[in-house]
């Protein structure tokens, strides 16, 4: 097998913190990463929990989501996302980021349906990182969402006491530059 | 004795009370509301009552008429009311009342003068339980609240008469902090608890939660099943608890038991009860508040004592005596309870909204697990995110510690994510495990909300890997060995057929 080939059959994933994992691709349960051989087993048991067992250990899985090439996978119930990448399209996504200018507004979206209890901004507010936006509460719990960036709030799309559904856009913040 | 209880509530709690009253012949009621009308809670009762169809402007389990009338309309005799929702209502104890239905509780005097925590603390005074201060009523201006803080000694807390469950409470670390906090305090009282009424104690900085269960007939026997240790705690919510507490000695036990015991005598308390205080690092303690139903955290006194609590609140509010005396009641080993929520962690504990897909759960000997959902459940916004306690009970606290982590790491659930790995993090952290922690734990003492397994990320990423080659028949297994092997059957078929 000449090098090339192998190149061909090499997949990263690519975590949501940067963190890399290469794997050479021999079959649907035969991998090695870093001349390591990993051979796995994927088994569905009797009560429908999914099972991956490697080398011996046995860890309960779910595959949460995909979207195209981005794999959310839960084990022993810890999430975990990842992009799967080929070593070029890895390339060609680095070679993209670093040439795109950074979105300069910050999208602000309900994580799940809920009530506004309280609304710490106005438009025109500036914000810093890590500053409470508002509070939405959901099954009697209050959470606090706070500002990703720091800058100015230009929108705010809800009202103290609204209902929103998951998803909904509730704020926009445009960035600060420096 | 009670023949019949409408229990008004829901989950896990509905089927704990159906579970002990149904053993003692008691023919059980529940509830149907449109928000979950096929809960498991519903098979586990004798009969089952629709909610009548209303406005929706009331929460179901809120709505005191309706839930009074339906005990009335259907001859129930007595009304169990759980935790939570009207559970500490003084006014749903008194409409039970007035209907001539049994409220399993004490009466409604009694919860009013424990829910009004100037009132609590009246009693507290008199009954010479140490206390932080905040004896001197409810503050009227802001010129008092200094006045009154000044005299304390700083930080102070501020905190609402009617309040609770950690809301409407303000820390003031100095003077100038005082006025507005007051005023804060006070605007937020109103609204929330439709009292205005604030009151002033010291704060006490990252103290330990520990709470006593107490239990009183209506012949003025009281007594008590020994303490919770309940500092796990994130923004006063309680995730794991543990009886008895590893900070106390049987010295310390025996003054705060008899001062909970105090306590309630002269409240002249019924039924179940518990009496919160906070320990500092001296080992001095405080009364905080008197809880007025029965906990979430109930089992793990249950372990440790052999006793149904549940089943003492039923005698009780049947007006039988007391079965036991203080003699009685011995502590055995350790029990721990893990409360399993549908929680992201991984994104600061917020609610996971979904169907539970898959639910396999840890069993033993010594493990026991109160749980109100199955495959199927969809966990809504409009109730708590509990899906289930579980409780281990140990020979000691380390291994109760073991038995809780092997129980956990045996407890799978798919569809939501859950505190699972939370309750890992925890057990396997060496300052718990120490049992040398207050409620600064998580905060100070847990570098990690979740535990994450040796070589867990690694799998997770080629579990990525090979569910995505799969998806895109990156390496088809035709091109490589052993291909037969690997071969699901159904595609072998189908590509048989197609040769």
């Amino acid at each position: 097998m000449d090098n090339i080939n192998i190149q061909n059959r090499s997949l990263i994933a690519v975590g949501s913190d940067g963190e890399t994992y290469e794997f050479q691709v021999r079959n649907s349960y035969e991998f090695s990463t870093k001349g390591q051989k990993l051979k796995i087993e994927q088994i569905e048991e009797a009560d429908g929990i999914q099972i991956i067992g490697c080398e011996g250990v046995r860890y309960p899985y779910e595959i949460v989501s995909v979207k195209q090439n981005c794999y959310e996978v839960m084990v022993n119930g810890v999430c975990y996302q990842f992009t799967i990448e080929t070593p070029f399209s890895l390339k060609r996504r680095q070679i993209l980021a670093a040439n795109r200018p950074v979105s300069d507004t910050e999208e602000i979206h309900a994580p799940m349906p809920g009530k506004i209890v309280s609304l710490h901004v106005e438009e025109g507010k500036e914000v810093n990182q890590g500053d409470p936006i508002l509070v939405l509460e959901a099954m009697k719990m209050q959470n606090t969402l706070a500002s990703p960036i720091k800058g100015t709030v230009v929108a705010v799309k809800v009202k103290e006491g609204a209902s929103v559904g998951k998803d909904e856009l509730l704020v926009e913040i445009k960035r600060t530059n420096g | 004795m009670i023949k019949s209880i409408l229990i008004a509530n829901r989950g896990e709690i509905a089927i704990r009370i159906a579970r002990t009253a149904r053993r003692m012949g008691i023919k059980t009621f529940a509830i149907r509301t449109k928000k979950e009308p096929n809960a498991v809670y519903l098979q586990k009762v004798d009969q089952i009552l629709d909610f009548p169809e209303t406005d929706g402007t009331v929460p179901e389990f809120l709505d005191i008429p309706n839930l009074v009338k339906l005990a009335v309309d259907n001859h129930i005799e007595s009304m169990h009311p759980g935790y939570g929702y009207l559970s500490e209502n003084a006014d749903f104890a008194k409409a039970c009342r007035d209907a001539g239905v049994i409220f399993i509780g004490p009466s409604p005097e009694i919860i009013k003068a424990m829910g009004d925590k100037i009132i609590a603390k009246e009693i507290a005074h008199r009954s010479n339980v140490p206390m932080l201060g905040g004896t001197h009523g409810g503050v009227p201006s802001a010129e008092a609240a200094i006045e009154q803080a000044n005299s304390l000694g700083y930080p102070v807390i501020i905190k609402a008469a009617s309040g609770g469950g950690g809301r409407g409470m303000r820390i003031c670390w100095n003077e100038s902090e005082v006025p507005q906090n007051f005023e804060l305090c006070t605007a937020e009282a109103k609204t929330a608890f439709n009292d205005p009424t604030v009151f002033i104690e010291k704060y006490l900085q990252n103290p330990k939660h520990i709470e006593f269960q107490i239990v009183a007939d209506k012949f003025g026997n009281v007594i008590h099943l020994g303490e919770r240790e309940c500092s796990i705690q994130r923004k006063h919510q309680k995730l794991m608890e543990e009886a008895p507490s590893p900070a106390l000695t049987d010295e310390l036990r025996a003054r705060m038991a008899d001062a909970a015991v105090r306590l309630a005598k002269e409240a002249h308390y019924e039924s179940l009860g518990t009496v919160e205080f906070l320990l500092d690092d001296n080992h001095n303690f405080f009364f905080m508040e008197m809880n007025t139903r029965i906990q979430v955290e109930h089992p793990v006194t249950e372990m440790i004592t052999g006793l149904n609590l549940v089943e003492l609140q039923i005698l009780i509010a049947s007006g039988e005596p007391l079965p036991i005396e203080q003699k009685d009641v011995h502590l055995n080993g350790w029990a721990i309870e893990c409360r399993i929520n549908a929680e992201d962690v991984q994104s600061g504990f917020t609610p996971s909204i979904g169907m539970i897909k898959n639910l396999r759960l840890p069993s033993d000997n010594n493990i026991r697990i109160d749980s109100g959902v199955r495959i199927g459940t969809e966990i809504t916004p409009f109730f708590d995110s509990m899906i289930a306690k579980l409780i281990v009970h140990g020979k000691d606290r380390n291994d109760a510690i073991n038995l809780a982590l092997h129980s956990v790491e045996h407890f799978h659930v798919t569809g939501v994510r859950t505190t699972i790995p939370f309750c890992k993090a925890v057990l396997h952290n060496e300052v718990f495990r120490s049992g040398n922690f207050n409620t600064s734990f998580i905060e100070k003492d847990l570098p990690s909300l979740i535990y994450k397994e040796e070589h867990e990320e690694l799998i997770a990423a080629l579990l990525a890997v090979a569910a995505y080659n799969r998806d895109n028949d990156f390496v088809p297994d035709n091109e490589g060995v052993e291909q037969e092997a690997a071969m699901d059957p159904w595609v072998l078929q189908k590509r048989i057929r197609h040769l």
